[in-house]
């Protein structure tokens, strides 16, 4: 049933959808396309940053005993490079990139959760200034970008420079979640009618690995630079080996993120390349099922090989083997995305424009970096060139080749679609040759280096080592790989500036984004295309089917469709621009910073957070208010807004249940870090502090069991419009879970834990445990509380309960994370013993 | 301990050799060598390979027939599936082979070396003959060594190109490597974690010798210092003690009146200082100008290194460094 | 050991690392075909090519001499333009070694001071922290050779 919009309707979208105007409309934008924009904006800035600081550091090495920079300023420099390309570079701007194109893709108007988009962006910007400020101010952190302990503990990184890492990593990361959590939801809730997962576009399944990698990955890293930041700032002993703590945990951690990584930032490029391609040689990719199962295999197998970055830790040699096999396994679905696109070309017919030469440079450059990566994977040879020039190169190759030059071509690609102008075909091709010549120069030069046995990562070596000229070579190409970058940039502000305009459609490309203006629209699309096929605009035949939403309650507003299938469902609001995220941001961003300068202020940092939370819903009831009076005209689709949702499982449900699923790693890689220390502890619970008691947390565990009892009675009972049981469970669940917690501070008075939490390792975890724990539990008493006053308020009725949809599922999740966290803390020291 | 007289004389004079990890001196590196040779053969078929698909299929002529897809994903299975599983279970198997063989080779060590991480030097212990230098490890040839590796401070690791594979020293645990130099020579070994400010200056020399030579070599590292002969360098002694380097600087055999040195971060035990070839980590030669501008200012040199500078009168640094070249 | 044993001779290293030098001509002709080592110069580099024109001390190599300079440790004390390592500031350094008017403060600077001043620096100023190295008249006249070409 396809509909279209009348022109009245037209006029009241393009109102509804006026962006903002004037200098705030900075703070209020909420649309994804601005966003999307700022956050490829912000990214390419960190690169050209984090690229200038290589440069300098290959001046330094350009001669032996160079005096050009300290050894200080030196290892803040590479510390910087690695830190930005991969936290304020790569993972970013492949993110951008998925923000503003994957609404577009899909036939959508908007992200899922627009304000919460704008809100991480905020938190990056902000963590990015604050980075490179503490750079200008010399106290950049100095640890490497992997800030191995116990060098960045507070005994052998004493000034402030770790802290900035270790704190602004962990706030950093709350970025990437929140745009994985929305991507996953807007991919999952908000494709165009018709767009099964079949005819998803490949690049939009490469996001959505992306999103499920981000989300597996991440939360290891936050733990670890959580307890990183606590060991530095409160004094605990996570890393410590003299009071029981373990370096070789932060590594753990850390590569169980960090190899993921790699991956997260590789997955979007092979989805840029798949895209691109098929455009440029005028037929659909070769094996589009073989790609996406082998995007997904990637994303399995990548969590497969953290180990492969401790080979030489002294690991036993039958575990490192099952990593060896896991790290070459992976050169699988990597030969998968190589050979389609190597049969795409050949059945295809090439058409040379620059788009075209930046892949054609990624696969050249990529199966060099793999090639060298299942050498690496080899546990004798690895012992060789781990930690040396080798592995410099190696990972360039796979970096640079594996996502920057995606990423080149597809910033070619989509320029038009951003800004409406075309890019300068002279210009391109010079700028991707210097590119490529001065990246093989540099970093080709470096796999001999690292053979010559030059370590990685120092400041200057010694004069006739058989160094001198292999460095000299790296110092030059990286001039000539800056300089293509250079033109690069250049070709970007000279088409921005005079660039010929662009058609909706230059390239004659088949994905939905080119089916709007360029640049699209505020909404862009008027009516939701309806999607028959993998290839929208080459089966189309020149008018797409459409499905209208039209405007009748005056607000912003697009379709949500079934998961499977993409059945249109319901209608999902979306904010409108307000300033309320950038108030969040910085609320969130004081209270990570006071906990650097000053633990006294976190609490004040609380307080702001609250209210900001406070005022970022205040907004919506008071639209609610206004909005319930009107009419829905006769077979609308349900509307899904946070009070008020009806039928399906509305968008913020999924939000939840992303949320929970990240929680959930967190409090995994809690319990792995208890029972990691364990293995390696000679006594545990150490004699000092002995067995914990049981006879208080088993009955508190038992309290809060309880506590989900009334939650399920009061959801039970709104879905057959008892008011009253709602009410009544919603108090109840409410007490059991402040006795919870007023036992737990009970608990934590008795002596048996007056030890502290910075005594020992032991006392560490656990504490941190508890604390994460009950943190959650008084989150969800505030959020019960307002889901009381709604309750009271009689909001809900059988079929508008969303809302407490919602909250229920969050309970359930943190009354049943206790248990396995009860079984750690309180029976483990008596099952297991104790000890190794 | 083994003997191995069948091995010819130490050529003289020896050489540093530049640490190139494909120039192996020892089973261990040989092995890893030819690892890689094996698997530089095949990568570079693979890379030529796919390169020249990618050329063909953008010059090469098209089919007169339609493209089919079918041909396509034959190109899949064939080239992304097929392809790279029978190439890794070569290199898989290769791996092992290479590790077996190493181990069996090198079996177990035969004399024990203890090595300590520092920032940013290297403590060497030899516990089967009561030995303690700094930043030079002897070795005879052919026999293999088993190297106890820790860390007092942050996390190091040990590494000789051309004797083999690298390993961590870590903080809380023990690492065992064990090595074997086949060839007398002068070998670098370097820091290859990284472990702050200088980690680019924390190297090492291996020696390796004739059987006898190392004996020779244990036997002259077990005498203890004697009181020095001449004027300038009893007042060197003097220096050494009054200066206060004796507060991190151990001299076996001088009167120091036993310094308390357990709360200190240690230097190098000195007992042996001028045997050495090098001083401040394989940073400089061991000669009497290096000595002299590192006793007076070592931050010149390693900026942030954790010896201080001294501050002496001219005479002072004259005889001091007389004194240290005493120490054979 | 024997000194002659243990000394670094980085000559050597040089001849050694043959095969390893085969490997990098590749790239060494890459960077040619780009023709841009010639544009990028550096300070090292430039006094190397100033050296050998001022060889203008009789006997004296000033080539040899900055390998001199490095190997009896010269820069462990002195900031010396062209000797790797050589930035340090426990003795005055000797940039511009060819403006300065006076050895020691004390001493006019002629080569024939500098080369006795090298080889004995207690003799002509007792209690000198500067160590008498063992350098022979020959290797100080390079040294000198060397030294001289600073500052022309």
């Amino acid at each position: 049933m396809a509909t279209t919009l009348s022109a009245q309707d037209n006029e009241t979208l393009k109102q509804i959808w006026q962006p903002p105007a004037g200098i705030l409309s900075f703070f209020t934008a909420v649309n994804h396309r601005t966003v999307g924009l700022r956050y490829i904006i912000t990214g390419l800035t960190f690169f050209i940053l984090a690229g200038i600081a290589a440069l300098l550091m290959r001046l330094q090495l350009m001669f032996p005993e160079n005096t050009f920079m300290n050894a200080e300023l030196y290892n803040q420099f590479f510390t910087m490079h690695g830190t930005t390309m991969m936290f304020l570079f790569a993972v970013p701007i492949m993110e951008g990139v998925g923000i503003y194109l994957v609404p577009l893709m899909i036939g959508t108007r908007d992200m899922a959760f627009p304000r919460l988009n704008a809100f991480g962006y905020y938190v990056f910007l902000i963590s990015g200034i604050v980075l490179w400020v503490s750079l200008l101010f010399g106290s950049a952190p100095d640890g490497g970008w992997f800030a191995y302990t116990p060098l960045t503990g507070p005994r052998y990184s004493p000034g402030i420079g770790t802290d900035f890492y270790a704190t602004l990593l962990t706030f950093l990361e709350l970025a990437a979640l929140v745009a994985a959590v929305e991507l996953a939801v807007t991919i999952l809730k908000l494709r165009a009618p018709g767009m099964s997962f079949n005819r998803l576009p490949i690049f939009v399944w490469a996001i959505l690995v992306m999103s499920f990698m981000i989300m597996f990955a991440m939360p290891s890293l936050i733990t670890a630079s959580a307890q990183l930041a606590l060991d530095r700032t409160m004094g605990t002993q996570f890393f410590n080996p003299t009071n029981g703590g373990d370096p070789l945990l932060w590594q753990h951690l850390f590569w169980f993120f960090g190899h993921p990584e790699v991956y997260i930032i590789f997955v979007p490029a092979l989805g840029i390349v798949s895209t691109v391609l098929p455009t440029f040689v005028g037929r659909p990719i070769v094996g589009y099922f073989y790609l996406v199962l082998s995007l997904v295999a990637i994303g399995i197998v990548s969590f497969g090989l953290w180990v492969h970055h401790m080979f030489t830790t002294g690991l036993p040699i039958l575990g490192l083997s099952f990593f060896t096999i896991a790290s070459m396994m992976i050169a699988i679905p990597s030969g998968i995305q190589i050979f389609s696109s190597l049969a795409t070309i050949r059945l295809g017919k090439p058409v040379f424009k620059t788009p075209l030469l930046y892949v054609l440079g990624f696969i050249i450059i990529f199966v060099i970096g793999g090639i060298t990566g299942v050498m690496v994977a080899a546990v004798p040879l690895d012992t060789q060139v781990h930690d040396t020039y080798f592995v410099v190169a190696h990972f360039h190759y796979v970096l640079i080749g594996g996502a920057v030059f995606p990423l080149f071509a597809g910033l070619y690609y989509w320029f038009p679609k951003f800004t409406g102008k075309m890019l300068n075909e002279r210009l391109g091709p010079i700028g991707f040759w210097l590119t490529f010549i001065g990246f093989n120069v540099t970093f080709f030069t470096m796999h001999f280096t690292g053979f010559a046995g030059m370590p990685r990562r120092v400041y200057t070596y010694l004069p006739d080592l058989g160094w001198d000229m292999l460095n000299l070579i790296s110092t030059l190409g990286s001039f000539v790989l800056a300089a293509g970058i250079g033109v690069f940039f250049i070709d970007l502000i000279f088409g921005l500036w005079r660039g010929k305009p662009a058609g909706d459609n230059p390239w004659g490309a088949s994905t939905l984004e080119w089916a709007t203006t360029s640049p699209p629209q505020p909404y862009n699309f008027a009516s939701i295309p309806i999607v028959h096929s993998r290839d929208p605009l080459w089966d189309a035949n020149g008018e797409l089917e459409t499905y209208a939403v039209e405007p009748y309650l005056g607000r912003r507003e697009t379709i949500g469709t079934s998961v499977l299938d993409a059945r249109p469902e319901q209608r999902v609001e979306l904010p409108k621009p307000t300033i309320t995220p950038f108030i969040l941001a910085l609320a969130t961003a004081f209270t990570f910073i006071s906990l650097m300068v000053n633990i006294v202020l976190v609490p004040i940092g609380g307080i702001l957070i609250a209210l900001s939370v406070v005022a970022w819903h205040w907004t919506d009831i008071e639209d609610h208010k206004a909005k319930e009076v009107k009419q829905e005209p006769e077979g609308a689709l349900p509307s899904s807004a946070i009070i008020s949702s009806k039928g399906r499982h509305p968008t913020f449900w999924w939000g939840i249940l992303f949320l929970i699923l990240i929680e959930a790693v967190v409090f995994a890689s809690l319990i792995v870090s208890y029972f990691y220390l364990r293995a390696g502890a000679e006594e545990w619970p150490p004699e000092l502090v002995g067995r914990p008691d049981l006879l208080l947390p088993t009955i508190n565990t038992v309290i809060l069991l309880l506590s989900s009892i009334p939650i399920y009675l009061a959801d039970h009972g709104i879905q057959r419009g008892n008011q009253r049981r709602l009410k009544m469970g919603i108090v109840g669940s409410f007490i059991l879970g402040a006795m919870f917690v007023v036992i737990k501070f009970i608990e934590y008075g008795n002596v048996n834990y007056a030890y502290g939490w910075t005594r020992t390792a032991y006392t560490s975890i656990v504490w941190m445990i508890i604390l994460y724990h009950t943190v959650h539990v008084i989150t969800l008493l505030i959020k019960t509380c307002v889901v009381g006053i709604w309750a009271f308020q009689e909001r809900f009725d059988s079929e508008r309960n969303a809302a407490l949809q919602v909250n229920g599922l969050y309970w359930h999740f943190v009354v049943l994370i206790w248990l396995p966290l009860y079984a750690t803390i309180y029976l483990s020291p008596y099952v297991l013993g104790s000890g190794s | 301990m083994q003997t191995t007289q069948f091995l010819t004389p130490m050529p003289l004079p020896l050489q540093i050799n530049p640490p190139y990890s494909l120039d192996p001196r020892g089973p261990g590196a040989a092995h890893i060598a030819d690892l890689w040779w094996i698997m530089f053969f095949l990568g570079t078929a693979i890379f030529l390979l796919v390169a020249g698909l990618m050329f063909f299929g953008l010059f090469g002529r098209q089919d007169q027939s339609a493209p089919n897809e079918q041909q396509g994903l034959r190109w899949i299975m064939l080239g992304g599936i097929v392809m790279p599983a029978i190439v890794l279970l070569v290199v898989f198997g290769i791996t092992i082979r290479s590790a077996v063989l190493n181990a069996n080779e090198v079996g177990t060590g035969e004399i024990t070396v203890e090595v300590v991480g520092h920032r940013w030097w290297w403590e060497v212990h030899y516990p089967e003959h009561s030995v303690v230098t700094a930043n030079e490890i002897h070795l005879p040839v052919g026999v293999p060594v088993e190297f106890i590796l820790r860390s007092n401070d942050v996390i190091h690791s040990f590494w000789v190109p051309q004797l083999g594979g690298k390993m961590d020293l870590i903080p809380g645990r023990q690492n065992t490597l064990i090595l074997q130099a086949d060839e007398a020579g002068i070998y670098r070994g370097e820091c290859a974690e990284f472990c702050g400010l200088q980690h680019a200056r924390m190297h090492f020399m291996v020696i390796a010798h004739t059987t006898e030579e190392f004996e020779q070599w244990i036997e002259s590292q077990q005498a203890v210092a004697v009181q020095p002969q001449g004027e300038l360098a009893r007042r060197g002694e003097q220096v050494f003690i009054s200066a206060g380097c004796v507060y991190c600087h151990t001299i076996d055999g001088l009167d120091d009146g036993a310094v308390d040195r357990s709360d200190s971060d240690l230097g190098p035990n000195l007992t042996h200082l001028a045997s050495r070839t090098t001083i401040a980590a394989g940073t400089l030669e061991n000669n009497r100008g290096n000595l002299s501008g590192w006793i007076a200012n070592p931050h010149g040199i390693k900026p942030g290194v954790l010896m201080p500078a001294t501050l002496l009168p001219g005479e002072d640094l004259q005889a001091l460094v007389t004194y240290l070249e005493t120490l054979q | 050991m024997e000194d002659r044993v243990l000394r670094l001779d980085n000559q050597a290293h040089i001849k050694q690392a043959g095969l390893h030098q085969r490997l990098i001509l590749i790239t060494i002709f890459l960077s040619l075909v780009l023709g841009l080592s010639a544009c990028l110069g550096d300070a090292n580099q430039s006094s190397m090519a100033m050296q050998s024109e001022h060889q203008s001390l009789e006997g004296g190599d000033s080539e040899r001499g900055q390998q001199l300079l490095y190997d009896y440790g010269c820069g462990s004390c002195h900031t010396i333009p062209g000797v790797p390592g050589a930035n340090t500031y426990v003795g005055p350094p000797l940039n511009e070694w060819s403006q300065r008017h006076y050895i020691a403060g004390s001493l006019p600077n002629t080569p024939e001071n500098l080369i006795t001043w090298i080889q004995n620096p207690q003799q002509i100023e007792p209690g000198t922290a500067m160590p008498i190295l063992g350098v022979n008249e020959q290797e100080a006249r390079h040294m000198s050779a060397y030294l001289y070409s600073l500052g022309n």
